[in-house]
């Protein structure tokens, strides 16, 4: 009996080892959810005009994304970052000739678009299936779904930027679902509009920590330029976060006077952004800076927009 | 900018720093090196001179990197901050271009210390450059971060996150360091370092060739002792010492009433060799805070009192996602998943981040996993609470 039991305990002690060492090795994210889901945009055979993959793919996650961009990964933290796979492709003959992809799980489409916006570099880049992004120095970079995609060689390369997008290309195939923006940008006013001046702002628009989740353009009426924004969902706190801008205007000198017409808000002068006038619409700050003169009627109409949609 | 009201002599300055240490539980570390900082202070303002490059620096001073608030940056050059930090990796440089438009308009380049980094490739297993890390690679990033910076020049450039002692002088850039210093385009060179921070610290003190040190220091840190120890010695040397990681990640801690990042930032430079420490400001207030600890850095029992509390949270709310609990629970669960989930509920205080990660893992487990278990036997060797998490993303999800 003690023999068979000490055997069993043995067996047991050996699974469990097994178990403990095999979870240990396995980033947990790799085995499922989002690291699943990177891996598949990648293949074991994969090679883009001679750069074949060097390794195995790396993951990293919230607590260890700092080991592979340290500073940098502060960015995408704000940006609600999932997971990253990055993937080192080498050029036959020349190891020293590298390719490098990455591909971020950002959780939502709007934090890929914001996070994409804000690395964004050289010209504007569409590719064949409609993702948007920017290529140049070196660097191919783009949005699609939940995924932001680097794709980056050294700028002297010869292989850039065909490399580069051949596997932008590939990837975007690979991503499933067509190319979309995210869908509050239809809320903004459409004419006058700045194309390809939408922006996503994940926490402290107008240097303020209360106001987040933003999403602005960029519009020009004749010689005014001005900026229309709008908080990307309708939040309980957003009388009080508007409490707090008016005080902290208060405190700046820089706070004008409410709305006409009973609007609920007010405009002010901001010391570092201009003109401003701000109001809650269906539960969201909107706002529009440095366009005293139409800023109310812009805001109604957006209003609107947002009644239309419900 | 506010004319100095007072200059503090050495003993001053000495007597007050071993205050706030002897308060702060850390054994008092004084220096005896001819080159040791000093300080000076007016109403808001307080500098330090940072080692042999001479220059004053704002003991509080900008880390830029998560900013892309122009109107902060702005406001933070009019309140006398004169010392800024960027990189080129930052926002794949439009870090670099951001603060570059606000100090023009600003019209303040000459009254301003900048520092940026130029990051070559390094083989993470090996700790050592690849082998494209080449004189012209780090000359041509930093020229093309110049013209980002719409600057003439830079008056700090950092060799980015050094990996170990290996790589510190690497004879390419030390080449183009030198070259570039003789151009006029940069007047001091640094490395930056985040892990193995004393071991690279003494390696760089070997040579005279760098004048600055950017090196990750906070109360947190398990070689703290071994970073003062050597950011002592590098001092010694005359090598300017700046603290960065300060904040030990910035957690959002307001839900348990304590405020730590003040103390957190005083705990680095109440060590005298600390120059300047460069926290990362994305908005106003935090900037107010920062800015505030200038007129009074001694470190207060109620700051203690902050940074016990917040060392409490940070042992046992961070998954480090080592996956070794997964183990001990009898469903086999991915519990690095769930934690993931809970710090997105309390750490970032985002509910619909929380829930999209719960209805992904759900894709592959039962939405209510443990329901099937009288008792949890599921055990984090780091010490979190793991059954009482659980508990809380079901309720969240009820």
């Amino acid at each position: 009996m003690t023999g068979i039991h000490r055997t069993n305990g043995f067996i047991t002690a050996l699974l469990l080892l097994f178990v403990v060492f095999f979870f240990s090795t396995t980033p947990a994210g790799a085995r499922n959810g989002p690291g699943k889901e990177l891996a598949g945009l990648v293949q074991p055979g994969d090679q883009f005009g001679g750069f074949k993959k060097a390794a195995e793919s790396e993951y990293y996650f919230p607590d260890t994304l700092f080991e592979y961009i340290n500073g940098g990964a502060e960015l995408f933290l704000t940006y609600g970052f999932v997971a990253l796979m990055v993937t080192q492709f080498i050029e036959k003959g020349n190891p020293a000739h590298r390719a490098t992809l990455e591909i971020y799980n950002m959780g939502s489409i709007e934090n890929a678009f914001g996070v994409s916006r804000a690395e964004e570099g050289g010209k504007p880049y569409k590719l064949p299936g409609g993702a948007e992004g920017s290529l140049g120095n070196g660097m191919l970079q783009f949005y699609k779904g939940c995924f932001y995609v680097k794709i980056f060689l050294p700028p002297t390369s010869k292989a850039f930027p065909a490399v580069a997008e051949h596997i932008g290309k590939t990837v975007e195939g690979r991503i499933k679902g067509g190319f979309a923006r995210p869908d509050f940008f239809n809320l903004l006013p459409h004419s006058d509009r700045h194309t390809g001046s939408e922006n996503y702002t994940s926490k402290d628009f107008l240097g303020q920590p209360f106001f987040n989740r933003i999403a602005s353009a960029r519009y020009a009426r004749g010689e005014n330029m001005y900026t229309v924004f709008l908080s990307t969902e309708s939040d309980t706190n957003a009388a009080e976060n508007l409490g707090k801008y008016k005080e902290y205007l208060i405190q700046e000198n820089a706070y004008l006077s409410d709305l006409p017409g009973g609007m609920r808000g007010f405009t002010g002068r901001d010391p570092y952004y201009g003109n401003c006038a701000i109001t809650i619409i269906k539960g969201r700050i909107a706002g529009v800076l440095n366009n005293p003169e139409h800023a109310v009627s812009i805001l109604q109409s957006m209003g609107g927009r947002i009644d239309e949609k419900k | 900018m506010k004319k100095n009201k007072s200059v503090y002599t050495r003993r001053e300055f000495l007597k007050t720093s071993a205050r706030g240490l002897a308060i702060s539980g850390v054994s008092p570390f004084l220096t005896k090196s001819p080159l040791f900082s000093l300080l000076q202070e007016n109403d808001e303002l307080s500098y330090r001179i940072l080692g042999r490059t001479g220059l004053k620096v704002t003991m509080v001073s900008f880390g830029v990197m998560t900013t892309d608030n122009p109107g902060v940056v702005a406001k933070a050059i009019r309140m006398g901050i004169n010392h800024f930090d960027t990189a080129n990796v930052y926002q794949s440089g439009n870090n670099e271009k951001m603060l570059g438009e606000v100090i023009k308009r600003e019209h303040a380049r000459d009254r301003l210390i900048i520092a940026t980094k130029v990051a070559l490739g390094r083989d993470k297993s090996s700790g050592r450059f690849t082998a494209d890390a080449s004189k012209e690679a780090f000359i041509r990033q930093y020229e093309e971060g110049l013209k980002r910076l719409q600057m003439e020049y830079v008056d700090i450039v950092y060799v980015h996150n050094i990996l170990s002692p290996e790589m510190v002088f690497h004879e390419p850039v030390l080449e183009a360091l030198t070259r570039l210093k003789k151009e006029g385009k940069v007047r001091f060179a640094g490395i930056s370092t985040h892990q193995r921070e004393e071991e690279v610290i003494r390696e760089t003190i070997k040579r005279d060739f760098y004048d600055v040190i950017l090196t990750a220091y906070n109360f947190k840190k398990d070689n703290r002792e071994a970073i003062r120890q050597a950011v002592a010695a590098a001092a010694q040397k005359g090598i300017g010492i700046v603290a960065m990681k300060t904040q030990v990640g910035g957690y959002d801690v307001s839900a348990l009433g304590i405020s730590p990042f003040q103390a957190c930032l005083k705990w680095a430079l109440n060590d005298p060799n600390v120059s300047c420490a460069i926290p990362g400001i994305t908005n106003f207030k935090q900037l107010d805070e920062n800015f505030a600890i200038m007129k009074q850095f001694e470190l207060s029992p109620k700051d203690l009192k902050q940074l016990s509390r917040y060392s409490a949270y940070l042992n046992g709310t961070y998954c480090q996602g080592c996956g070794q609990c997964v183990g001990s629970c009898l469903r086999r669960l991915d519990i690095p998943e769930y934690m993931r989930s809970h710090m997105y509920l309390t750490g970032y205080k985002d509910t619909e981040q929380a829930l999209g990660l719960l209805r992904e893992i759900a894709s592959s487990a039962p939405t209510n996993p443990c329901s099937s278990c009288e008792s949890c036997s599921a055990c984090c060797p780091n010490g979190i609470d793991i059954r009482g998490r659980m508990k809380e993303l079901h309720a969240l999800q009820a």
